[in-house]
């Protein structure tokens, strides 16, 4: 959360072991009021948008479950979150895949939208992207990809925004090639997946709608999630409280009369295990994937002293209670308290050193 | 005190159930029997083989066979008793029948019930006792409420004149129950829980939520009556239940598999308008019930509401609710405890008047 560089806290530390260093804590300390309060806001507001974004994840795979109405229907089924995130290049939200004509939609899910102009530059961004590694995630999901589709979907709440956005950039601009579908989700009217079709200033009709009718026909009418749903524990973009939660509740059991194990020691391999299980994680190279949130989990886990090392090959969950229940509570309230006032703590060190370098100018140069 | 017997019952070939029941409402009458006679209903996932089996490794014995009924001992070091006991079969609904006594006896019983993995007691909704009552008084309207309990349950929005918000229970003994739990219920809001009911010169019976059903004295055909509805609500509640599903998808390209696990869910349909300012509540009541929560996220604009939980047995599951109805999705293959222990949890703590969409 710091917004000082690798550079600057190289800096801070090798200051911190010098004499200058105690006006250096002064000056930091100077700055922790209401760093707190900020840091509070940040990580509920982080915790909040993390859960909206995958609400939205969630709901659009749920439309396109295997086995469900539409997957049977129009034969397009979600496969997979994050397609090529195991690259580490822009990415989008889910992979929707019809296997018997080989098409694929790329769906981003914007659950907020502060400027509609990131959101259609990620999508495209992620659409260059997806071509440049198209032959990877072809061999990756085990199939061709005949042609894609783009999907920006957001919450109804929002459509119009989008679509003012869409025309005036497209009137302006048109952009070669297949425009932008925009989907809307209604969370709150039986969890509702619509395409949006009334995008001002688009002539062809077809141009807001999918090259495939059946589907076209289907999401316009507008396809309602009220039975079979896709389960997803987490995914790469998860909140790490969430993950973290997810992992402790399987791998930690509770303890019962007689019983010599401590329920509280993890093996780490059964949490690299857990999450490389696709069917935790809705990822067609969870393998690849599920070791670095595992990691992610155990390295934040560490340093907010949450986890402490046992052995080689396990790990102590440090939180009390003896109930599951207990645990998972604490787990969550220690969790939030620790990752705040680490927060806090970067952000009086970013004000600190920076008064700190202002005041004192010859003495920044550590480099 | 002279040693209680199981109410006699010859040696007879019952072929069901519902035939058992009819020979009891004909022959069985209040002077015969020592105390009075309990009914408790249960719901169960086992077969009737493996039902009966499961009973005798936890203590019952086999004393007969009557055709579709079974005469059951059981012998402990604090306690013994016997019980006859039928299986629904097209409806997984169980019934006990004995007139051991409900302090010291029947709990075994329903121990039973409740810690067996496939197996629940019943219990009767709030609103079913009411409509009950209701009927029973519409035929007969000299019936009276003898003696009752009534609470206020925390998720009820009922209207209720006085303070509301206060969580409360009464416990009330006159000739004057009916008028008095009807007052309650307009003042306060409280909805029974268990009441005995005496319609003079006919049937005196009691009811109580936890799925027991008690014969004092007169017709014993009215209790069986109810009982019916009981085993048509159970028949109903299983219905639901089977219809929850998990499955792990198995999507095919024409290279690879991939799992993809989908979960159908039990729905409640609400009586009440759940609103985010419920979150709360529901969140203290899902503490209160003993359920371990991995996750809770909620927004508002009407409702939004994913959670997921674990249950005191282990079982984990996902909530989804709006403002009108609230979803149970497992995540593993669906378990019958659970799911009526969820359905216990929506009544107690968010709308004593939801019902099951099956």
């Amino acid at each position: 959360m710091s917004k000082l560089t690798p550079e600057e806290v190289k800096e801070l530390e090798a200051i911190r072991g010098t004499p200058a260093g105690k006006d250096l804590e002064a000056e930091i300390a100077k700055h922790t009021e209401g760093k707190d309060e900020q840091a509070t806001a940040a990580f509920d507001d982080n915790l909040k948008r993390a859960q909206q974004h995958d609400a939205l994840v969630k709901i659009v795979a749920s439309a396109f479950a295997p086995g469900g109405d539409l997957f049977t229907t129009t034969g397009f089924g979600f496969l997979s979150t994050d397609p090529l995130v195991e690259l580490g290049c822009k990415n989008f939200d889910l992979l929707i895949f019809n296997p018997k004509t080989k098409k694929a939609i790329l769906v981003e899910c914007k659950s907020s939208l502060a400027s509609p102009g990131t959101a259609v530059a990620d999508c495209r961004e992620s659409e260059k992207a997806f071509h440049l590694n198209k032959a990877s995630l072809e061999a990756a999901i085990g199939d061709n990809i005949v042609s894609v589709e783009v999907v920006l979907c957001v919450p109804a709440e929002i459509t119009q925004k989008v679509a003012r956005y869409l025309e005036e950039t497209e009137k302006v601009a048109p952009a070669a090639g297949p425009k932008l579908k925009i989907w809307q989700v209604n969370k709150f009217e039986g969890q509702a997946l619509q395409l949006f079709t009334l995008v001002p200033g688009r002539a062809k009709p077809f141009d807001s709608q999918h090259a495939d009718g059946t589907l076209t026909r289907k999401l316009a009418d507008g396809v309602k999630v009220a039975g079979l749903e896709v389960l997803i524990q987490f995914g790469p973009q998860s909140h790490p409280q969430e993950v973290g939660a997810s992992i402790v509740a399987t791998l930690v059991g509770t303890a019962k009369p007689g019983d010599t194990a401590d329920p509280k020691r993890m093996r780490i391999s059964d949490i690299v295990a857990y999450c490389s299980d696709q069917r935790n994680v809705a990822h067609y190279a969870a393998a690849t994937v599920g070791p670095k949130i595992a990691d992610r989990f155990i390295q934040e886990g560490k340093q907010l002293g949450l986890l402490k090392p046992d052995g080689k090959e396990h790990l102590l969950l440090a939180v009390d209670g003896k109930s599951l229940r207990t645990i998972l509570t604490n787990y969550r309230r220690e969790f939030r308290d620790r990752a705040i006032a680490r927060s806090a703590r970067r952000l009086a060190e970013e004000g600190g050193f920076r008064a700190f370098k202002q005041r004192y100018p010859g003495l920044g140069s550590y480099a | 005190m002279e040693p209680i017997e199981l109410f006699a019952v010859p040696q007879k070939d019952f072929a069901d159930a519902p035939s058992f029941r009819s020979y009891l409402a004909a022959h069985v009458q209040a002077g015969m029997v020592d105390n009075a006679l309990t009914l408790v209903v249960g719901l169960t996932k086992r077969t009737p083989q493996d039902f009966l089996d499961t009973l005798q490794l936890r203590g019952f014995k086999i004393k007969r066979k009557l055709g579709a009924v079974h005469h059951l001992e059981y012998a402990s070091t604090e306690t013994s008793f016997a019980t006859f006991v039928t299986q629904e079969t097209d409806s997984g609904v169980v019934v006990f029948y004995t007139n051991f006594r409900k302090t010291e006896e029947v709990p075994k019983i329903k121990e039973f019930l409740e810690t067996d993995e496939h197996s629940y007691p019943l219990f009767f909704r709030p609103y079913v006792m009411q409509e009950v009552l209701d009927q029973l008084a519409d035929q007969h309207p000299e019936t009276q409420v003898i003696d009752f309990t009534a609470k206020r349950y925390p998720g009820s929005r009922s209207l209720a004149k006085l303070r509301p918000d206060t969580t409360r229970t009464f416990s009330y003994w006159g000739n004057d129950g009916r008028e008095t739990l009807q007052e309650l219920e307009f003042n306060y809001g409280v909805l029974p829980t268990r009441m005995i009911v005496d319609v003079p010169g006919h049937v005196k019976l009691g009811i109580d939520g936890r799925g027991i059903l008690t014969y004092y004295r007169g017709h014993l055909k009215t209790v069986l009556e109810i009982l019916g509805r009981a085993v048509d609500e159970s028949a109903r509640t299983i219905r639901a239940f089977e219809g929850s599903r998990f499955q792990v998808f198995a999507f095919q390209t024409a290279g690879r598999e991939f799992p993809i696990v989908t979960s159908t869910p039990v729905q409640l349909r609400l009586q009440r308008t759940l609103a985010f300012t419920d979150v709360d509540a529901i969140r203290q009541g899902l503490d209160d019930h003993g359920y371990a929560v991995v996750s809770l996220a909620a927004e508002e604009g009407s409702l939004y509401l994913d959670a997921e939980v674990v249950s005191k047995q282990g079982q984990r599951f996902r909530i989804k609710a709006n403002d009108r109805s609230v979803r149970m999705l497992p995540e593993g293959t669906p378990h019958l405890g659970s799911f009526m222990e969820f359905y216990e949890f929506v009544i107690d703590s968010v709308d004593p008047g939801a019902e099951l969409v099956v």
